[in-house]
């Protein structure tokens, strides 16, 4: 615990260090919500009335929860290979501190940032007339968390890979690009031809998504997304182990190789 | 140290044996990774290498660049894996016991980017004691005493702020947060110019060994930094020994074939046959 609130001081200080960043990120999640608020005036609200009451709301919950898609695909090979560039990695690992722990700790200032921007969102959204009345905040929580878990696990397999082969990762550009593409962030799987319809079902964002919206925007309870949950909760109990066996690969051959904090 | 002198196993705090560690050689594209190891081409780096450091003392481990001292030093640490032979510190195998062992150790090396250059050096090092483990409160105390010890008045100063000698005394302040009894030191006074490097090596010499009887691991190729810290010394070439034992035996025995004026500079050039990158 003392360890993790260690990275989250240093990362704390040097992002206040740079000021101006946490602002314009602010000013584009303001921008980007206004942009989709006057689109949603021209799509037709029949078009998302499965999961949300109209597009502003179905895009806005859409772009808010995607941002931990990124997150826990990118943070952890982000963190790995910064942490390699600066020189600090080594330094990190003459401590009594795993290499685990380090990549792990080394993303929660990430999360908590994308944490904040996500409350950012739908504040703005709520600001902008979607009515979160009725939330079950709970439940979509919960989903939240297995999202977090099934992405973390495969942002564990990209910072494998940037053990290894350091640049290049095409894993988190494959799963990210094939995720906002088919797992219905911009919009509804139901527009998307049959057989692609397929390939979103494979993807814990579709499952994700699908269950906040109908938490968030349509009041529903547990039992409304049981499928969503349960297909998450399998995701996430198949690939962690699967995650954590291959870093642990990947570890070990970076330390034969002598090449663990080289980039 | 020979094989007639070998020091007690309660005095010893690194014991290297038989070290040997293979690199493959570098490969384009994806088909040498997928190769099974026995295909491998290799570099070896070290080459049964094994002597003793001994509590309260300074060993000096000489080579030139490419000799493989750093590749010891980051087998110690765990950081690499050996291909045969063993190094215990303080009797504990770093690969089986890395985080527990790490406790116990110190590294400082010579890497000016090993910092938060954005971070104050105190912020740095409050940084790294956490990773150690020391509460708050402690190693706020901490890094106040070792900012006296080492007078660096200039801890709230961003790192980036620091010249050379100032980021190298921050090194060997983190080294020495959480008290280890074991210092590996990789070329601590590199790019400092004498009058930074003077103190800091009086420092290693008479307050962290002489006073607190820590062990020192030091690897450098400065000839006048390992003449005036090290009782002994490994000279290491292409991963190969080339003399182990006291350096006052080393200097007697170089004299003795080289004259009387000769340096431990010379020493080195005569048994390498080639001199120190001090570039």
């Amino acid at each position: 615990m003392g360890k993790a609130l260690g990275f989250l001081k240093r990362d704390f200080l040097i992002e206040v260090s740079y000021r101006f960043n946490f602002l314009l990120s602010l000013a584009g999640i303001f921008f980007s919500a206004s942009i989709f608020y006057f689109l949603g005036k021209i799509v037709d609200p029949a078009v998302v009335q499965d999961t949300a009451n109209d597009y502003f709301s179905f895009v806005l919950v859409g772009m808010a929860f995607a941002m931990f898609l990124r997150t826990g695909l990118g943070s952890f090979a982000e963190s790995m290979r910064e942490e390699q560039m600066m020189g600090t990695l080594e330094a990190m690992l003459a401590t009594p501190t795993s290499l685990s722990l380090i990549i792990l700790s080394s993303s929660l200032w990430r999360f908590l940032l994308t944490s904040i921007s996500v409350v950012v969102y739908l504040l703005i959204g709520a600001a902008f007339g979607i009515s979160f009345a009725g939330a079950n905040i709970p439940v979509a929580l919960l989903l939240l968390i297995l999202t977090v878990l099934a992405y973390s696990a495969l942002g564990i397999i990209s910072a494998s890979f940037i053990i290894i082969f350091k640049r290049g990762d095409p894993i988190n550009w494959v799963v990210s690009t094939v995720s906002i593409f088919l797992g219905g962030v911009l919009y509804p799987i139901s527009v998307l031809p049959g057989w692609l319809r397929f390939f979103s079902r494979i993807l814990p964002i579709t499952y994700s998504l699908e269950g906040i919206r109908g938490t968030l925007l349509k009041a529903q309870g547990i039992s409304d997304v049981t499928t969503d949950l349960i297909a998450l909760a399998v995701i996430s109990v198949v690939l962690i182990p699967l995650s954590l066996a291959l870093f642990s690969l990947a570890v070990n051959h970076a330390r034969r190789t002598g090449t663990l904090v080289k980039y | 140290m020979s094989a007639g002198s070998l020091p007690s196993s309660n005095d010893v705090a690194i014991r290297v044996s038989e070290l040997v560690k293979d690199y493959p050689r570098a490969g384009k594209g994806f088909v040498p990774f997928f190769l099974p190891s026995w295909k491998k081409d290799v570099v070896r780096a070290l080459d049964g290498i094994s002597f003793d450091v001994r509590r309260g003392s300074i060993f000096g481990l000489l080579g030139t660049n490419g000799a493989g001292k750093t590749t010891l030093i980051k087998i110690a640490y765990n950081l690499l894996l050996p291909t045969s032979g063993s190094v215990l510190v303080l009797g504990a195998n770093p690969m089986q016991q890395g985080i527990k062992i790490r406790r116990r150790m110190g590294m400082v090396n010579s890497e000016e980017r090993s910092f938060y250059w954005r971070l104050s050096g105190r912020h740095n090092l409050e940084f790294f004691s956490s990773l150690h483990g020391l509460n708050h409160s402690f190693a706020a105390k901490r890094i106040d005493e070792l900012g006296e010890l080492l007078d660096m008045d200039y801890l709230d100063v961003p790192f980036s702020d620091y010249s050379s000698g100032m980021r190298q005394k921050a090194a060997i302040a983190r080294a020495l947060l959480h008290d280890p009894e074991v210092l590996l030191m990789d070329e601590p006074t590199r790019s400092l110019s004498p009058e930074a490097a003077y103190p800091l090596q009086d420092f290693i010499r008479k307050e962290l060994v002489a006073e607190r009887g820590k062990a020192v691991l030091l690897a450098t190729q400065d000839m006048a930094e390992a003449e005036r810290l090290c009782e002994d010394v490994a000279i290491i070439d292409k991963g190969n020994m080339v003399f182990l034992g006291a350096l006052n035996e080393l200097m007697r025995q170089g004299r003795d074939r080289l004259g009387q004026d000769a340096g431990l500079g010379d020493i080195f050039v005569d048994l390498v046959g080639r001199g120190p990158d001090l570039g």
